[in-house]
This record gives C-alpha cells, structure tokens and sequence, in this order.
C-alpha cells in the first residue's frame, strides 16, 4: 500500500470516528471545507490532492476548533489502530 | 419614397423590439439583484441572530462563573436555550456524575416511541465512547426521560437527523448533548457552529474554574496531609470523605479505608458513630471525649459538626485524634522527676535527722571521736542537700531565663589547671589517670569565672562517676579559623561507660537522667548539672555537646569559650552581665 493509501486509510478512519462522535452530517461538511480531499457521504475518502500528513493535521484541526484536545486523541487512536492492522496484513 | 418609408419603418420595429427585450432583460436583472439582497439581507439577519444568541448564552455562562459553574450547569444553560435557535423533536445529554456515575437524560418535545429514546441513547453513548476510548456498556448508564414515551408499535418515527455537542473539560470528556429530530436535513455545519463556539468556550471556562478550585483543594488537602494531628471526615451518610496521612499512620489504615474499618479499629476503646451522631445533633461546638490509648499512643479525640460557608447546612462531621503522648511522657518525667528530688532530699535529711538523734539519746556515752565523726556526717549531708538545692535555684533561674552570668577577661589555662588539679585525688582514689593539656599559647577567655568553674567540675566530677577504669584527659586548646584563634576549645574525655548517639541529645536536658536511664546504682546525682552547664555555656556565648563512639567506648565533653581580647575591644573592660535568654528549656 502506497504511502497515500495509508493517509486515505487514516483520514477516512478518522472522519468516519467523527461521525460518530459529532454526527454524520457535521462531521462530513467540516471535512469537505477542505479543498485538498473529496470524500463520500459515508465520510470514506476519495481524493487526496497534497500531502497527507498536511492534510490529515488540517483536518485535524478542523475537528479541535470543535471539541478540543479529545480531537488529537481520537486521531492518535485511529493511527495506533490502522498502523496495528498494516503490520498485521504486512507479516501475513 | 416607398423603399424609405420600408426602411423606416423596419428599423422602427426593430427598435422597438430590441427595446422590449433590453426592458425585460433590465427588469429580469433587477429582480435578481434584488432577490440576491433580500436573501443577503435574510442570511445577514439568521447570522446576526446567531451572534445575538451566542452572546446572551456566552453572559449566562460568564454569570455562572462568579460563583458555581460545572459540566452540570453548563449543559443545562446550553439544552435550555437550543430551542431559540432551531427546531428539535428531542434534546437529550449523557454526563459522567461528580460521584462517578454516568446519567442519560432525555427531553421529549413530541410524544416518541422506546425504540426512538433508545436510538437516542445509543448515538449518544457511541459518542461518549468513541471519544473516551473506555467503552461504557449500556447497562452502567442511569436514564431519565422528560416527555412521553409511547410503547414501540404506536408512533414509529425514525431519527434522520442529528447533531452531537460534546462538553470536554480538562481535557476530559464531561458529557454529551444530542440534538436529534425526526425531519430530515435538519442541521448542518452552518446552522449548528454557533453551538460548538458556545460549548468550547463553555468548556474552556469550567476547566479554568476547575483548575483554580483544585489547586485550592491541593492546598488544602497537603495542609490537612502535614497535620500532626489525625483528621476524619464524613459527609451526612457518614460516608468517609477525607482521612489525612496522620491518622492512617496512628490506626495503621489506608486512605481508602471505610468508616467501618475505622470503627473497628477504634473498637473497645471508642463508639465512633455514636460520638459522631451526637456531634451532627450539637451545635457548633467540639465534643472532645475522653482520652483513648491505640498502639501505645495516647490521644484525645474531638468531634465537630462540618457547616458550609454560611454555617446553615450540614456537610459532615470531623473528627480530630490529637497525640497527646509526648505531652503525656513529659507530664510523667515532671512527675518522677519531682520524686527523685523529693527523694534526694529525703535522704540526706533522714540521716542527719538520725544522726542529731543518735548524738541525743546519750550525749553521756558518745566518745569525743565518735561526735566528730557523727558531726563530719552531719556536715557532708547537709553539703550534698545545699549543692542539689542550689542546682534546683539554677534550674529555676534558667527556665525563667533569669539566670545570670558576670563575664571578665581572665586566664582560662590557669582556671583550668586549678580545677583539674582539685580532682586530682578524687580520680586517684579510683585509680584514673587525670591528664591536663593546656595550649601554651592559650589566649586570655572572656567568661564567668565563677560559672564557669562549676561547668568544669560537674565535667570532671561525671567522668570520675561514670568511669570505672582508664583514664580521663582534659585539653584546651585555641580554635583557628584562618590561622586566627576565634576561641577557646576545651576537651573532657573519658573512658568510662560512653553515650548512644540516640541519647547524646538528651543528655543535656532536665530530666536527663529520667530520659536516658543513665543513672546508675550507687551514683548519687541530681542530673542537673549538665542542663546548667549547657546554660552557663550558651550564656557566656560559647557552645557545648558530646560525642561518643557508642555505650562502653567512653565520651567526650567538648565546649567553647569566647576569647577576651575581642570581647574587651567591644564590651571594655568592666565585667558585663549577661542574662540566659538564650538557654533553651528542657
């Protein structure tokens, strides 16, 4: 999987986490203020137009301008989590 | 004529159309224009209704911070004004509890089915979730529902759109609002940003409310931990809210102990829930209860009713175990020490009383020999009464820092030698060797003569005492600072019994011998002469202390005195009075 892949993966991840946590119509319209990504209604990103460690801290502070600090942890979270996986399929 | 009459009246038409079509395009253009600013002016109005609404909720808030404001409060502001700004079947907020419990409350506007309240429940749990990354089950969650909830086959109604607006504090999350409604398209980023401004800010504000009232509570709870005495505390369930470093250490408990852990250990020596009952029954008043013995510690234990600020409402009850046992040991040292003395002087005048009715009962038959011998004995005891008499005067005299010394400018090596060498035959006669070393070049002291020849001889006099065999070497010799002598430093050494460091302290204190044990069978001794030493010492400006290698390893007395030469340049030459202010009491 491409490094972009893996940033796909991530920010999708993580937008999907916030649509739980803000609900799904709040979550998806902050992270579509972003010129730089497209993404679905299902918040599953489609387009990445840059670099995703910028994009993915932008967005990250889309979301704590809304709840805070609680927004870094989820997304630490999220990266443990398809981190863990990578290295799970990557040693199969 | 006719092809210019045509012309004309072509153009003509075509003007007139090309009039109309300008006349419609102008007013299809200005009705754009103005439907655009009637929809700008609606959008600048729902914006500026926005503002006003942010700020009225923002001064709520700020109001609230002046004295009370908590996640609690600051949902409750947020739920309660929601409905100003948009339309909602339900609001409803998950909030973790001061006691540690999670709460679902729900507020109906529309009579909805179970199943809707429990979606509701579940959206908002997820969320709490999510964020926590602790799951809570469904189960740990208490409900409370406002409104009217129908059984699930009679209005079925579906969620289709919602918001969540969490409440972080500290970094925390502290509760979940949920704004849900059964109309599709509801909310969106646009009309719900307002509310998350508010709920930051909200947040932020609590969190610096709760950062200056814990570090108040830091500051109270590390007084309360150095307490020398040991505190319990219980709210009105006698539930145990605070129970300080100290006492855990007296009941040997932990801080997480429960009351009845407590109660238990103060069992047989003390009905701790009836003394607290009582106490929540009295008035501001402390109930102290007799005094209770735990762990060989001896304490005094008070109740007190816990008021809030105004003193009208019960909070709890405090109960104070205060160690009386030092107090306790000192009272008993005082005692015993009073009966020693007593005894001390019992003694001698049982002997002279017996003596003097001896020599009365047959003056006739008592040989010239025998009355001095009887009268020498009468002589010595009442010597031995005056001298313990005298060390009572000057303990006294020290306490009430009225003890005085007259200081002069004298040779210490000659006061010294003199001493030493009236005991001489007194450490001859136990067979100890006496050695005086005296610095050649020993500068003039500045000192109480008189004094300071009492320190000397109780010095001397308790090395004899306490030593059985060896020796016994008093030096004195300048001490230098810089190659400058700044004062005398004089040495008594022995190689008798020696002192624990443990007891080294004590042995210049009143009850000395009390204390340490360290009189002996046959050694008669008031054990006050260290204590008046330690006091002539301080009182000419000069120190004094022991070392010792331990019991059995012998001790030496060390003390200074203050030279002359320097005291003269300041003081003159007149003696000069100090008084004992300095003399610490035993």
């Amino acid at each position: 999987m491409s490094k972009t892949q893996d940033y796909k993966a991530i920010i999708s991840e993580y937008i999907k986490k916030q649509m739980i946590i803000l609900g799904p119509v709040v979550a998806v319209e902050k992270a579509r203020k972003l010129e730089k990504i497209k993404l679905k209604d299902d918040g599953a990103v489609t387009q990445i137009n840059g670099d995703g460690e910028e994009i993915m801290a932008m967005i990250e502070s889309e979301y704590e301008g809304m709840i805070g600090s609680i927004a870094h942890t989820v997304l630490l979270r999220v990266i443990d989590k398809t981190s863990a996986a990578k290295g799970e399929i990557e040693n199969v | 004529m006719f092809n210019y009459w045509l012309f004309a009246s072509n153009n003509l038409g075509i003007l007139a159309i090309v009039g109309t079509l300008a006349a419609i395009g102008g007013f299809i253009l200005m009705r754009n224009k103005f439907l655009k600013e009637v929809n700008e002016s609606r959008e600048r109005e729902k914006e500026l209704n926005k503002r006003v609404f942010e700020s009225e909720i923002l001064r709520e808030i700020s109001e609230k911070i002046g004295y009370s404001l908590n996640a609690q409060k600051l949902v409750e502001i947020i739920t309660g004004s929601i409905g100003k700004l948009m339309s909602y079947t339900s609001v409803s907020y998950l909030i973790m509890g001061e006691d540690g419990n999670v709460k679902f409350n729900c507020n109906l506007i529309e009579a909805m089915n179970e199943a809707y309240v429990q979606e509701l429940k579940h959206k908002v749990l997820a969320s709490f979730n999510e964020m926590t990354g602790e799951p809570l089950l469904d189960s740990e969650v208490e409900e409370n529902i406002t409104g009217i909830v129908l059984e699930n086959e009679k209005k079925k109604a579906e969620i289709l759109s919602y918001f969540n607006l969490p409440i972080v504090v500290f970094g925390k999350v502290a509760a979940v609002i949920n704004v849900s409604s059964t109309n599709v398209s509801q909310y969106n980023e646009k009309t719900t940003d307002v509310l998350y401004r508010i709920a930051r800010h909200g947040s932020q504000a609590v969190s610096r409310l709760l950062e200056i009232i814990e570090n108040e509570k830091a500051k109270l709870v590390q007084a309360v931990e150095s307490l020398s005495d040991g505190l319990l505390m219980v709210d009105n369930d006698f539930k145990v809210v605070l129970v300080n470093k100290r006492l855990c250490s007296i009941l040997n408990i932990t801080h997480s102990s429960t009351l009845l852990d407590i109660v238990h250990k103060l069992s047989g020596q003390l009905d701790l829930r009836t003394m607290m009952e009582a106490a929540g029954s009295f008035g501001d008043e402390k109930i102290k209860l007799t005094e209770i013995i735990i762990s060989d510690k001896v304490l005094q234990v008070y109740a007190t009713k816990v008021a809030d600020q105004h003193g009208l409402n019960p909070m709890g009850i405090a109960v104070t175990f205060h160690d009386i046992t030092d107090a306790k040991s000192l009272e008993r040292l005082r005692s015993d020490f009073t009966a020693v003395m007593v005894h001390e002087l019992r003694a001698p005048l049982t002997t002279i009383k017996s003596t003097v009715e001896l020599i009365n009962e047959d003056p006739t038959i008592i040989t010239p020999a025998e009355l001095k011998h009887h009268l020498e004995v009468v002589e010595l005891t009442a010597q031995s009464m005056l001298e313990l008499v005298n060390d009572l005067l000057d303990v006294a005299k020290l306490e009430a820092g009225k003890f005085q010394v007259v200081c002069e400018s004298a040779d210490f090596a000659l006061d010294l030698y003199e001493r030493t060498e009236a005991f001489k035959p007194v450490a001859e006669a136990k067979n100890l060797k006496l050695t005086v070393s005296i610095d050649d070049d020993l500068p003039k002291g500045y000192y109480d003569r008189v004094r300071l020849k009492q320190v000397i001889n109780n010095l001397l006099s308790n090395a004899i005492k306490y030593t059985d065999s060896g020796e016994i070497i008093v030096r004195a010799v300048p001490e230098e600072v810089n190659s400058e002598a700044v004062d005398i430093l004089v040495s008594v050494g022995d190689t008798g019994i020696g002192i624990e460091k443990s007891e080294t302290e004590k042995l210049f204190s009143r009850f000395a011998q009390l204390k340490s044990g360290h009189a002996r069978a046959g050694q008669k001794s008031s054990g006050l002469g260290l204590f008046i030493s330690k006091g002539i010492i301080e009182a000419i400006g000069g120190k004094i202390w022991v070392e010792s290698a331990g019991a059995g390893f012998g001790s030496t007395f060390y003390f200074t005195v203050p030279l002359g030469k320097s005291r003269e340049k300041e003081q003159g030459e007149e003696g000069i009075i100090f008084s004992t202010k300095r003399v610490a009491h035993a």
